[in-house]
C-alpha cells in the first residue's frame, strides 16, 4: 500500500510518498506523479517513508522522464533510504533522475537546474 | 530444507509474497541487502506470472517453494499456466523505455541482474520455473 500526500511550498509541490510500491499500488503514484507534472514546473518528491519500491514504481518515474524534459519540468528525489536507492540504482535510474539525500539539498539542486 | 507457499493469482497478493520471502530468507542470511535483493527478484518473476500468465485471474495460483542448498538458494515456481519464457525475453533498453515513455519492461531486467541462473522445464504438466542464487560467505 503506498500513500500519497502533496504541499505547495512557495511554488514548489512536494509529495510525500510512503509505504510500498509494487504492481499493485503504481497506479496511485502515476496518477499523482501524472497530477503533479501537468500542473507544476518544479516538483521535490518525499521518499523518507517509501519502504520499498519494484519496477512497476520504477517505470512510474522513468516514463514521465521525457515529459520533464519537454516540459522543463525539474523535480528532484530526496530523503530515500539505502535500500530504496539500490534499486534505483542496480537499473542506472540514479543516472537519470536527481536523486540527493536530503531535503535541503533537494531544495537547492532545484534551485540550481 | 525447503519452504512453501501458495500464491493466489493477484497483485495485491505481491506483499504477503514479499513478507513470506523475507520472513524465510532471514533465517538463513545476514545481510539485509541480499534478502531486500531477493524479496525485489522474486516479486517480479511473480509480478509477470500474475499479470502476464494468469490476467490476475483470483481462481488461479501457483506455488512458490525456496529450498537451500548448500551454498546456493533456490526459488522454484510451479505454475499450471503455459511458460512465460524469461529466457528468450529481450528486455528493452532504459533508453528505449524512456524515448518511449513506457513503464514496463524494466522487471525482468532487475531480475537477470540479481539472479545468477534461470531454468525454466515442465514437470507433470507443470511449469518448473528455477532462480538460483549462490549465497556469499559473507552474507549466511
Amino acid at each position: 500500500m503506498v500513500n500519497i500526500s502533496s504541499v505547495k511550498e512557495n511554488g514548489v509541490l512536494v509529495l510525500l510518498i510512503g509505504g510500498e510500491i509494487d504492481a499493485s499500488s503504481s497506479i496511485h503514484l502515476d496518477n499523482e506523479l501524472g497530477q503533479a507534472i501537468n500542473s507544476h514546473k518544479k516538483i521535490l518528491i518525499d521518499c523518507s517513508k517509501l519502504e520499498y519500491i519494484s519496477s512497476a514504481g520504477l517505470g512510474v518515474f522513468m516514463s514521465y522522464i521525457h515529459d520533464m524534459e519537454e516540459k522543463k519540468i525539474k523535480m528532484v528525489l530526496f530523503g530515500m533510504s539505502n535500500k530504496v536507492q539500490n534499486v534505483f540504482q542496480i537499473l542506472g535510474l540514479d543516472q537519470l533522475l536527481k536523486i540527493v539525500d536530503s531535503r535541503e539539498e533537494a531544495k537547492n539542486l532545484l534551485n540550481a537546474i | 530444507m525447503q519452504y512453501k507457499y501458495r500464491v493466489s493469482c493477484q497483485k495485491d497478493r505481491l506483499k504477503k509474497i514479499r513478507s513470506f520471502i523475507g520472513k524465510t530468507l532471514v533465517k538463513h542470511i545476514r545481510s539485509e541487502k541480499d534478502i531486500h535483493f531477493l524479496i525485489l527478484a522474486v516479486d517480479e518473476v511473480c509480478t509477470n506470472l500474475i499479470v502476464h500468465s494468469h490476467n490476475c485471474n483470483p481462481k488461479d495460483y501457483f506455488d512458490l517453494n525456496i529450498l537451500f542448498e548448500n551454498n546456493h538458494i533456490v526459488f522454484e515456481i510451479k505454475d499450471t499456466a503455459n511458460e512465460f519464457n524469461i529466457l528468450d525475453y529481450k528486455e528493452p533498453t532504459i533508453e528505449q523505455l524512456v524515448a518511449e515513455g513506457r513503464q514496463g519492461g524494466l522487471g525482468l531486467n532487475l531480475v537477470k541482474k540479481i539472479i545468477d541462473k534461470i531454468e525454466i522445464s515442465r514437470e507433470d504438466n507443470l511449469t518448473v520455473y528455477k532462480l538460483y542464487k549462490k549465497l556469499s560467505p559473507a552474507a549466511n
